[in-house]
């Protein structure tokens, strides 16, 4: 889904318009700032393409895996690795988190993820609560400090190396569209759409971009054209329960999931790519690194240290139960 | 990674190319030249296992993170090229 927050205001503005424009041709592709050789759409938009080449080749594959971070990968956040509109973990203290047996503490069961805690429990240990929430305030705060000190110094040697890498990137891509790099570039300039898109009257071209905060306004028909289509096919095997149980009480216990779960303020584009690969299917597993802060680099071992166990749990999971030869 | 893979799967039964040409500060050249890079590494290395004898059957791919969109753009490449009705696409996995 690229790096686009789903944010309004000068946020937006800082992160999204300000930070996009320091990058390289790859930083512009994710923040979808580009313009795709000359399809008029963003370089991600176009590989999330129903009719694109990319979209039919993956679906060729006897199986599409993926492991996303829930918690602490800002490189990569959940709904975008996890091909996600909603974010189910951005309150961890109040779900009951549900593992793959065999994988525990770290792999998510992607059958049944999450859910609800008990009322009776929440209230037991508010207590608890209240200790486990000042504490990562108090946990913070060395990590505040040293933002403090390192943000001034930091801004200025970034915007001065992506300025350097930028060049040097750019130079790269010049040689490399003369057939100077080694590769002649029209060996891979190739029809990228296979077929027509057809046209369909687009739902989401009518989604007002100007939505509340960061989610979707909960209760809209907005909100609801989001929900249905896209969690039923395959990605929520997850969120849906056994039905045999009381009806009532299981519609209830889902009405309330949604009103936790809110929507998040993604656009319109990005909806259409979360449906498309949706679409083609993948085998979502969630991963829980709470050892480190660092989950992006541990979920991959990065570095051969005990801190970034909970990867190797990953990579087992991967070997034994993903892979196939 | 790839040596927890050839633990569990001998050079007989699985060949391992860790691409290259991305690497570093490669990486800034965008998604669709590093596309382009991977698909011709694995053009050349198919190539070359085929001059030593060896045949490719099956063909899986893993990315991470920009990785994953790289890998995801070579899959493009490689199914315009016709490549996968040679090649038999078994697991892509990105993270």
């Amino acid at each position: 889904m690229g790096v686009r927050t789903p944010l309004r205001g000068w946020h937006n503005h800082i992160w999204n318009v300000l930070g996009a424009r320091t990058l390289s041709a790859s930083g512009r592709q994710l923040f979808t700032i580009d313009n795709f050789r000359d399809t008029g759409k963003p370089l991600l938009e176009v590989l999330a393409d129903p009719e694109s080449i990319f979209i039919k080749g993956l679906a060729l594959f006897e199986r599409r895996t993926l492991y996303t971070n829930i918690v602490n990968d800002r490189s990569a956040v959940y709904y975008t690795t996890g091909i996600s509109k909603t974010d189910p973990f951005t309150n961890l203290d109040k779900i009951k988190i549900n593992y793959v047996k065999g994988y525990e503490d770290v792999i998510l069961d992607p059958e049944n993820p999450v859910e609800p805690l008990e009322p009776v429990e929440t209230e037991s240990t508010v207590y608890g609560n209240i200790i486990r929430s000042s504490q990562t305030t108090i946990g913070r705060l060395p990590l505040f400090l040293a933002m403090m000190f390192f943000i001034p110094v930091g801004v200025v040697a970034f915007l001065i190396n992506s300025g350097v890498q930028s060049l040097r990137s750019n130079r790269r891509i010049r040689l490399h569209e003369r057939g100077l790099a080694g590769i002649q570039p029209g060996n891979y300039r190739v029809p990228l759409l296979t077929g027509m898109r057809e046209a369909v009257e687009d739902v989401y071209e009518n989604l007002n971009s100007a939505q509340s905060n960061e989610y979707l306004v909960a209760g809209t028909e907005e909100e609801a054209a989001q929900e249905e289509p896209a969690d039923r096919p395959q990605s929520s095997r997850g969120q849906s329960k056994s039905h045999s149980s009381a009806d009532d009480e299981n519609s209830e216990k889902v009405g309330l999931r949604h009103h936790e779960v809110p929507t998040l303020a993604l656009a319109p584009y990005q909806f259409r790519m979360v449906q498309a690969l949706d679409n083609v299917g993948f085998r979502k597993y969630p991963v829980y690194i709470h050892k480190v802060r660092h989950s992006h680099a541990a979920i991959v071992v990065r570095v051969d240290k005990p801190a970034f166990d909970e990867g190797r749990v990953v990579l087992r999971h991967w070997l034994d139960e993903e892979f196939l030869l | 990674m790839a040596k927890s893979l050839r633990e569990k799967h001998p050079e007989e039964n699985l060949h391992i190319l860790v691409a290259k040409r991305n690497s570093g500060s490669f990486t800034y050249d965008g998604i669709e030249l590093g596309g382009e890079r991977v698909c011709q590494e694995i053009e050349e290395e198919i190539e070359k296992l085929a001059k030593a004898g060896q045949e490719i059957k099956k063909l899986s791919l893993v990315g991470y993170s920009l990785g994953g969109l790289v890998a995801r753009f070579c899959v493009g490449l490689l199914y315009s090229k016709g490549f996968f009705e040679k090649i038999t696409p078994v697991v892509g996995t990105k993270s």
